[in-house]
């Protein structure tokens, strides 16, 4: 349902430059929370009024195969699967040189290939909702809670649900609006002294701004740990022993509830400053897309304390001042507290490049941009190039001079100049994995889904 | 002598090299790594701290009498 201005009766979205809700027709500004109660009571009747036709986003229809549109027609005029008619005696074509019956192609299907509740069938589940401003029927996937209508354009809340079903309990509104997103990306882009001038220039494919689902957990991690670390370095290294005994409270430890989005991209996003947190009103989410959550805490429980015991480690770590550490004895104890559902902003912003999609992301929130960007491999070749024939020739002349008149300490300096190159070969190695993984995270498949699939 | 040397200065100088344009190409093309540390979440409350240098199984002993 539309959020309608009380002044002009246009509808009403959130901006996160002034943070209140705003009209585009009369620029009337409103604190979200001041309309709560009536969006709420409209919310109710609609959801009613919705139950009565039964035509509301409650009845799903699965139905075997075909495009969205042909989904929409059918769901409008029927509420129940149905099974197509088909004749199963063959259709003789005498004109065939073959002496066997002919199958018309409509019929070559047998009864049990229509069955609806076979799993190995190819169906399609849509939810039909009505729009509260043109009245059109807009088909949405399972999980959005926001949206925008497909024909009028306008922003629209599945009301029933974030009002009953999954409702959230906090929402970070979005504090970093379109303009600026694309203006950071720009600004980022523009810098990168490898990035191709075509990306330098990219023409937006789409962006969206969408609210992600979060589980937020509050973790209580005891742990008494024996830890091994090494003190110095070569002839002057000594073991030492160490013994830590710690609590944790972990808060609002967040994990990604969407199955679409992929996990490392929801955790690069991080951190969200939740001090900026607020309690969930329905109006944060007109003018965005919005997801509930798919992923149950059952199944992210082992994952949420899996990252605790990784975080706690991290902090024991950094108690101990030696490296090489290693855990040689532990006894950990732990209790999820309590799990709790929010909403957190992300605009995502897809452009391509060589025919390739790639999706961009921004914190909605912290302005802080998640992804991989291709490079210019000429550019890289011929930088590397001169920065090698440059080093090389120098390095060359001097070791042609200590190799005049080797003695010890000339094979110790010519021992450190290898050392020195084959750890510069290993970190350029690691830094060229790392590049190679966040390109190939911003041009996965699943994220460009995750923004194209939806309606405006 | 030439030839160790001219092999060498090639091997140490594309490797040097590999490192400082990867490392350029990962500030200039790489955007937001994980930094959701612990501080994001929560403060260590630390009980207990002990360190030797003495041998494990000894040290393991003494720290198990100063437990209440």
């Amino acid at each position: 349902m539309i959020i309608d201005c009380p002044a002009c009766g246009a509808g009403l979205m959130f901006d996160p430059e002034s943070g209140k809700m705003k009209c585009e027709a009369c620029e009337s500004t409103f604190e979200p929370y001041e309309l709560e109660d009536d969006f709420e009571k409209r919310g109710q009747k609609e959801l009613q009024h919705e139950e009565k036709k039964n035509t509301g986003s409650s009845s799903g229809l699965k139905l075997a195969g075909g495009a969205i549109g042909a989904a929409v027609e059918q769901a409008v005029e029927q509420t129940t699967p149905v099974r197509p008619t088909f004749n199963p005696e063959p259709v003789f074509n005498p004109e065939s040189d073959f002496d066997h019956p002919v199958y018309d192609h409509a019929n070559i299907y047998s009864q049990e290939d229509y069955n609806v509740t076979d799993d190995n069938e190819e169906t399609m589940e849509c939810n039909i909702y009505t729009c509260t401003s043109c009245g059109a029927e807009v088909a949405i996937n399972d999980v959005e809670a926001s949206t925008f209508c497909s024909f009028c354009g306008q922003p629209t809340v599945v009301f029933n649900r974030v009002a009953s079903q999954k409702k959230p309990k906090y929402i970070i509104p979005f504090s970093v609006t379109k303009e600026r997103a694309i203006s950071v990306i720009r600004q980022r882009l523009n810098k990168g002294f490898y990035v191709p001038e075509d990306i330098k220039n990219f023409e937006i494919e789409r962006v969206r701004g969408i609210y992600i689902p979060f589980w937020l957990y509050d973790i209580y991690y005891h742990d008494s740990q024996y830890l091994k670390g090494t003190v110095g370095s070569g002839k002057n290294s000594h073991t030492y022993y160490y013994y830590r005994e710690a609590d944790c409270n972990f808060t609002k430890l967040t994990l990604d509830a969407s199955k679409q989005l992929n996990d490392e991209t929801s955790q690069r996003l991080e951190p969200y400053e939740t001090k900026d947190i607020k309690e969930f009103s329905l109006e944060y989410l007109s003018g965005f897309y919005a997801d509930t959550y798919d992923v149950n805490t059952s199944q992210l429980d082992g994952l949420a304390l899996s990252r605790a015991r990784n975080l706690f480690q991290e902090a024991v770590n950094n108690t101990v001042n030696a490296h090489d550490i290693r855990v040689l004895k532990n006894n950990p104890d732990f209790k999820i507290i309590k799990t709790e559902y929010a909403m957190f902003p992300a605009w995502f912003l897809t452009f391509r490049y060589e025919n390739i999609p790639y999706t961009l992301l921004v914190n909605g929130q912290t302005e802080k941009i998640i992804g991989g960007i291709p490079y210019d491999r000429a550019k890289v070749t011929t930088s590397f190039a001169i920065i090698a024939a440059i080093i090389s020739v120098f390095i060359t002349m001097i070791l042609y001079v200590m190799l005049q008149d080797p003695d010890e300490d000339t094979m110790k300096m010519i021992m450190t100049f290898v050392f020195f190159g084959i750890t510069g070969l290993g970190i350029g190695l690691n830094n060229l994995k790392k590049v190679k993984e966040s390109m190939a995270l911003t041009s996965l498949s699943s994220t460009n889904n995750y923004v194209k699939n939806r309606g405006k | 002598m030439f030839i160790k040397a001219l092999l060498s200065g090639i091997f140490i100088g594309c490797s040097v090299s590999f490192c400082i344009i990867t490392n350029k190409l990962s500030e200039s093309n790489e955007y937001g790594n994980y930094s959701g540390g612990f501080r994001s979440y929560a403060e260590l409350d630390t009980i207990i701290e002990e360190e030797s240098i003495i041998p494990f199984s000894l040290f393991r002993r003494q720290a198990r009498k100063k437990q209440p």
